[in-house]
């Protein structure tokens, strides 16, 4: 029975990604009827060129804008959601989210530092500000990580201290910095409520690397995070290796937030949210808990993208905002009406 | 349990994409018909052939041989029935009639004249290039040129000949361009629909008369009023860049607002952008208007504007020349908390002028281009003369005479708390020169009635 309800879950949580993923790319805030859509789609796998030039802008919007910004909402909706279900089981704690050790902290105060320079109109300078906040956000857990250590040992709560004060400063840093800068101030909200600042194919193939191998290696640690949901020196005396696990974790779930955020900006909800919502309506068993956070953040956060470019179109809402507004509501909703109540 | 549901998935998937795949290959055929418009359609050819094809033409070589045939006596060409805008005709193909009785490849240059005398002139290659022109005969049996894609003054009536020259072309139109942040731009002639991404762009543009070019704004381009009428795509850090697809520009004017991304963003989806910098001076402005003008090719009128603003400035300079004294000023942007009020720093446009304007700006002392000066400073200070460009939220000088510990300032004791349109020195266009003159009236009230 529970076999054949593990793969009913996964075929669901499939579905509906790949229909989300049909729908990012056929709505947006301009309307493009289906005909159209199909039109260009064809010609686009046949290599034919359109006859019908009005439809080029058409190809444009579909090829250059829409397909690309839907690969890399649904990369860092998985990234977030991945590693926020390893941090849940980690720290034990069902408030652990993606941001916990410093990492969008670190990635805010990164890219803050960035917009206040003027970078040249060449390839590097347009990586100015994800690299800046890749290395702020990977700069910040470990340094957190480093003052969390009691010789050789990582208590939990330390680095949870620890990761709470030191975002604290970093956050405090790139507000001060934000106050004092000249022009760059409403790039910076606009950054670090969510919302691509690059589009195209770069960021995807930018982040995709460290996104691919973080959540490969994430979903490696479920039977060892089951294992530590006994604590940590049961876990031990059970023969589990935990200073490598945690280690492992800590890593790969830094890796692939850091990643997600550098682009996308610091999108909330996401990461702390999916994880519960799988627990509440599937299972949490890790091994099955990872892989379907995974599959769902991706598809939760595109539904929020889609409604964030269709609400007020053609303004587009920052998805950060979107994931919060809607997806706390419906969060609520779930939470009265599960039956695996207790989980904790 | 488990195998008979994965086997169920299996067939029910299986089935789907045989579904799909049979959907794809009933639609593939429609696409796979020949690349015309659905306009023609090529059908049998019918008994009217006979008269089309004895209708004679005289066709003029370059080197200027006359030959009289009908067209059924051009080798392989047949007579065909075609449709354009659902009236029916009857004819032959015009590029492949040229491909055959063409005999010098170098001419450039096809003359349709009719047995009245009118006659056309088109570039050879746009006509061997147009699938869907004809020449076809009606029920008077005239031979017509039916030339869809080209303008009316193509269609002749009565054709009698068909020449080819080799005439003179007229240069090359493309019109290269570096931009503020050395890119290259090339045009194939002047900008005819644009959108602009700052409003300093957009007062340039109604300025020199191209403000009916404007297809796209951004939020903020407000001046003059007529601009709220071209439909925005955002503001800064948030455009919509579907909508400016749609929208089809051939030149985005972008500024320094905009960052390096969105720049490279819009390059990326093929559509021109130009990078206005901002200017550190009036020359500088009046090269941005320069080249606006060529961009649109309305350099006249762009001269005429430089003219007329540089003129105005030489004549307000000559009145600040004599003045004499400097009153210490204070522009005030925001002061949500009368105890910290933002102001403007050396390297603004506002600083610039006020100097300008024989002023004083309290903010220049400070760091940066938009400090943050405390109550204390500015009491000590005692500034004479307050602007408040945050009128536009509705402070007013009264407001002001009530914040605590403002009222013992000179520029409060003396009423001269001032409104301020912010937006004349805020943007880079030229409306800078009307914020000049504004702050000589207002630091020199004596002198206003020589301003122009």
């Amino acid at each position: 029975m529970k076999q054949k309800n593990t793969a009913r879950h996964f075929l669901i949580s499939i579905i509906i990604l790949i229909l989300v993923l049909f729908l990012s790319i056929a709505v947006g805030s301009v309307f493009i009827s289906p005909a159209n859509q199909f039109t260009v789609f064809l010609s686009k796998f046949t290599g034919q060129p359109i006859d019908d030039k009005t439809l080029q802008p058409f190809a444009t919007i579909i090829f250059s804008l829409r397909f690309p910004r839907t690969i890399l909402i649904a990369l860092t909706g998985a990234a977030l959601a991945g590693s926020g279900a390893a941090y849940q089981g980690l720290f034990r704690n069902p408030l652990a989210d993606p941001y916990l050790i410093g990492v969008a902290s670190g990635a805010g105060l990164g890219a803050v530092i960035a917009m206040g320079f003027k970078w040249p109109y060449t390839t590097l300078g347009f990586l100015a500000v994800p690299i800046a906040a890749f290395s702020g956000a990977i700069l910040t857990v470990f340094l957190v990580y480093q003052l969390a250590r009691i010789k050789n040992t990582l208590p939990t709560t330390n680095l949870i201290l620890a990761g709470v004060a030191i975002s604290s400063f970093a956050t405090s840093l790139s507000s001060f910095i934000m106050l004092n800068a000249n022009n760059e101030l409403r790039r910076a909200i606009s950054w670090h409520l969510g919302g691509s600042t690059l589009s195209g194919w770069q960021p995807v193939i930018a982040v995709f690397p460290y996104i691919a191998l973080g959540l490969g290696l994430i979903l490696t640690t479920g039977h060892a995070l089951n294992v530590m949901q006994f604590g940590d020196e049961q876990a031990q005396q059970l023969g589990l290796n935990v200073k490598r696990v945690r280690f492992i974790v800590i890593i790969s779930a830094s890796l692939t937030t850091a990643a997600a955020v550098s682009f996308s900006g610091i999108i909330g909800f996401v990461g702390l949210i999916v994880p519960h919502l799988v627990r509440m309506i599937w299972s949490s068993d890790y091994k099955k808990l990872i892989p379907l956070s995974i599959l769902n953040g991706a598809s939760m956060l595109l539904t929020a993208d889609i409604l964030s470019r269709v609400v007020l179109a053609p303004q587009e809402v920052p998805v950060g905002i979107i994931t919060s507004l809607a997806g706390a509501p419906f969060f609520l909703w779930i939470l009265r009406k599960s039956k695996n109540q207790n989980m904790w | 349990m488990n195998k008979r549901f994965l086997k169920q998935t299996g067939l029910t998937i299986l089935l789907l994409t045989l579904l799909l795949s049979g959907c794809q290959t009933s639609t593939n055929s429609p696409t796979t018909a020949p690349v015309q418009d659905t306009e023609v359609i090529v059908g049998e050819t019918p008994t009217v052939e006979a008269a089309a094809g004895s209708v004679p033409l005289t066709i003029i070589e370059t080197d200027g041989s006359q030959t009289k045939l009908s067209l059924n006596e051009i080798g392989d060409i047949e007579s065909k029935e075609f449709e354009i805008e659902d009236i029916s005709y009857v004819g032959y193909n015009l590029p492949e009639i040229i491909e055959t009785i063409l005999t010098d490849t170098s001419a450039n240059q096809i003359t349709f004249t009719a047995d009245d005398g009118y006659a056309i002139s088109l570039p050879l290659e746009d006509v061997v290039n147009c699938s869907k022109c004809f020449l076809a005969v009606d029920e008077e049996s005239q031979l017509n040129s039916i030339m869809p894609d080209f303008e009316n003054k193509a269609w002749v009536k009565g054709l009698a000949s068909l020449s080819f020259e080799i005439a003179e072309l007229p240069e090359n139109e493309s019109l290269l361009f570096v931009d503020g942040l050395g890119r290259e731009i090339i045009l194939d002639g002047p900008a005819v629909s644009i959108v602009s991404l700052a409003p300093s762009n957009t007062e340039i543009l109604y300025a020199i008369g191209a403000g009916d070019l404007l297809v796209g704004r951004d939020d903020f381009s407000n001046y003059p009023e007529v601009a709220l009428n071209v439909s925005s795509i955002g503001g800064y850090s948030a455009y919509n860049f579907e909508q400016l697809v749609s929208l089809q520009p051939d030149l985005v004017l972008a500024a320094e607002i905009n960052s390096n991304e969105d720049i490279k963003a819009i390059e990326d989806l093929g559509i021109n952008v130009y990078y206005i910098s901002n200017p550190l001076d009036f020359e500088g402005l009046y090269e941005n208007v320069r080249v606006v003008g060529l961009l649109t090719g309305h350099s006249e009128e762009a001269e005429t504007l430089i003219e007329e603003l540089s003129t105005k400035v030489e004549q307000i300079d000559a009145v600040t020349a004599d003045i004499s004294e400097t009153p210490l000023v204070f522009y005030e942007i925001d002061a949500t908390d009368p105890a910290k009020p933002w102001t403007v720093g050396a390297g603004t446009y506002h600083d610039m002028l006020i100097s300008r304007a024989k002023g004083i700006n309290l903010g220049s002392q400070l760091e940066g281009m938009y400090p943050q000066v405390s109550q204390e400073e500015l009491i000590v200070q005692n500034p004479e003369i307050i602007l408040l460009s945050d009128s536009l939220w509705g402070v007013t000088a009264e407001s002001v005479s009530e914040r605590p510990g403002w009222a013992d300032i000179n520029a409060v004791i003396n009423e001269k708390v001032f409104p301020f349109d912010g937006d004349l020195l805020d943007r880079p266009g030229p409306r800078l020169i009307e914020g000049y003159a504004e702050l000589v009236r207002l630091l020199h009230p004596e002198v206003a009635d020589k301003l122009p």
